[in-house]
């Protein structure tokens, strides 16, 4: 993705670490670098995570909205993504450069989602055929290290996690006219059902081996990425991104991607629990500022 | 964004009237499968009847119209350019691809989704980056168009086959013959090569735990280069129906050959 010039003899060793299961900062080809997220980041929206994956830095912020459902799909709402691409992430990203990229990381998003089993869409119906809500999934990109389609999954799960939708206490149709109640209380909120929410993995092939979690010198290395999105232990979503695989070596792959979700999918919704348990939801308070 | 503001648009609440009609039992649930045989009478594993033409665009360096049951597309690769707008020197070829649906080539109209179609091109570039010799032209671009004149399902599979034998046509260098194959997971079982009805039992019915798979393969090089799966499957039934598709793949692979080796023959002569 970004330029970074690596010479043979760094490309070699990349290589050779992989094979031996050792790579470049100690990790296995199994292991995922240190994640970090917080939830209810921002105000204004009523889900948000700032979610760092090594160096990786994303913001992703929920915001609903009472929209008309689909006529073919009259009881349920709808999700959207929408992801920015800034220019402080990567250079490549500066005015339309990060555009394409963008846009395939929202379709993969789009697509991961689209499954009632992984997210369930009923959920988010008012009334049936009038009023739905339509959740739009804003993700930005501050930093980038690799490995983003991961970052942003992630990003995104604990973001949903965190949504708090007003609950509607009436919702009366008048000769065709909604007319909607909601609660008065702000704190008295439904929650969305994140459990079977889709976490994309990306397996790369570097020499015969598969690695997740590329970092981004990896990624250089790498002579073919594939995205594989799971949800609970169903795959959801596979998509190659670059390069080819032998079919041995797309099998162990997508074997390799299913059981890493897995575990991070327990422990990530284990740290979401107990983040809320600790903190609660109320607004945060940063002692020196909000990034820092 | 959501509507196409170089063409008249029709009025933006209108509906297909489909949608009013009560949907005739064909594809919902037992009949489709039961008696072991589709509606259009295949069998599960059997692929619809298929054709394709070479050079059909004068104009383009190479071209093909291909055929597979009901869907028709055609692709045509253009002169190699220089790639536009980059600043520094690229060893590697790049190809640009550009996806259209014909407007009259779906159920619903046009419905002006820019995202499908930035899809398919994204996923038809992949499989032909890794097919395409791509080395033997350093900073060029090759141009692809792919418009889909009737959509009966497989797509995205018709496609890179009508692309693959497009970039053949063109003589440009190619690592292998590239073929692929769609299928689709529809309540545990694997159907080849579905029809548009059979992809979209997954969208209406959403008990159904159906899914659609694309595979592409070279089957020479015994490699995959491009794969897309979306819907929700368990991963044994996914890689069943990868073996299966191989297996088509490599079917199609000495069909191809056969019908290449024949314009070969013809041209000398």
């Amino acid at each position: 993705m970004a330029y970074n010039p690596l010479s043979e003899a760094e490309k070699t060793f990349i290589l050779h670490g992989v094979q031996d299961d050792f790579r470049n900062d100690g990790r296995s080809r199994r292991d995922y670098r240190p994640m970090e997220f917080e939830t209810n980041v921002i105000t204004s929206a009523s889900g948000s995570t700032r979610f760092c994956l090594a160096n990786s830095d994303i913001i992703v912020g929920i915001k609903p909205e009472i929209d008309v459902p689909l006529s073919n799909r009259p009881n349920e709402g709808k999700i959207d993504f929408f992801v920015d691409c800034s220019a402080n992430a990567l250079l490549d990203f500066e005015g339309r450069g990060g555009e394409e990229l963008a846009l395939e990381i929202s379709n993969c998003l789009r697509l991961a989602y689209s499954a009632a089993e992984s997210f369930d869409l009923k959920a988010l119906c008012i009334l049936p055929k009038h009023q739905c809500w339509k959740l739009f999934v804003d993700i930005l990109i501050l930093q980038c290290s690799g490995n983003l389609y991961d970052a942003i999954s992630f990003a995104v799960k604990c973001a949903l996690f965190n949504t708090r939708i007003p609950r509607v206490s009436s919702a009366l149709l008048d000769g065709g006219n909604v007319d909607l109640t909601l609660s008065d209380d702000p704190l008295d909120c439904d929650r969305l059902n994140v459990e079977s929410a889709p976490l994309l993995v990306t397996t790369c092939r570097i020499g015969d081996q598969c690695v997740v979690d590329p970092s981004t010198e990896e990624e250089i290395c790498s002579t073919g990425s594939i995205v594989i999105g799971v949800s609970q232990d169903k795959v959801t979503l596979l998509k190659t991104i670059s390069g080819s695989f032998h079919p041995e070596t797309l099998e162990n792959s997508i074997d390799l991607a299913v059981n890493t979700a897995l575990k991070i999918n327990t422990k990530l919704l284990s740290a979401l629990k107990e983040e809320e348990k600790k903190i609660g939801p109320s607004i945060r308070h940063h002692k020196s500022s909000f990034l820092m | 964004m959501p509507f196409d503001q170089k063409r008249i648009n029709g009025p933006e609440s209108s509906l297909l009237y489909t949608q009013f009609i009560d949907n005739d039992n064909k594809f919902q649930g037992k009949n489709l499968y039961s008696k072991g045989k589709r509606v259009d009478g295949r069998e599960r594993q059997e692929h619809r009847k298929h054709a394709f033409l070479l050079n059909t665009i004068s104009k383009a360096k190479g071209s093909c119209y291909i055929e597979n049951g009901n869907t028709k597309i055609i692709c045509a690769v253009f002169e190699l350019r220089e790639i536009p707008r980059i600043s520094k020197y690229s060893e590697k070829g790049q190809i640009y691809c550009d996806f259209k649906y014909a407007a009259f080539s779906r159920r619903m109209r046009k419905s002006n989704d820019e995202n499908e179609e930035k899809l398919m091109s994204t996923n038809i570039r992949t499989a032909l980056e890794s097919t395409v010799c791509l080395h033997e032209f350093p900073n060029y671009q090759i141009d692809l168009y792919v418009m889909v004149l009737e959509d009966d399902g497989a797509v995205l599979a018709t496609a890179i086959n009508g692309s693959g034998l497009a970039f053949i046509d063109a003589s440009i260098q190619c690592y292998g013959i590239i073929t692929s194959t769609s299928a689709s997971i529809i309540n545990g079982e694997i159907f080849i090569d579905p029809t548009s009805e059979e992809e979209r039992l997954k969208n209406d019915t959403n008990k159904s735990k159906s899914a659609n798979l694309t595979l592409s393969s070279i089957s020479s090089m015994d490699q995959i280069p491009q794969v897309f799966f979306h819907g929700l499957a368990d991963l044994s039934l996914i890689k069943s129906a990868k073996e299966k598709i191989l297996d088509t793949n490599k079917t199609h692979v000495l069909y191809f050959k056969k019908l290449l080796s024949n314009k070969i023959a013809n041209v000398r002569a």
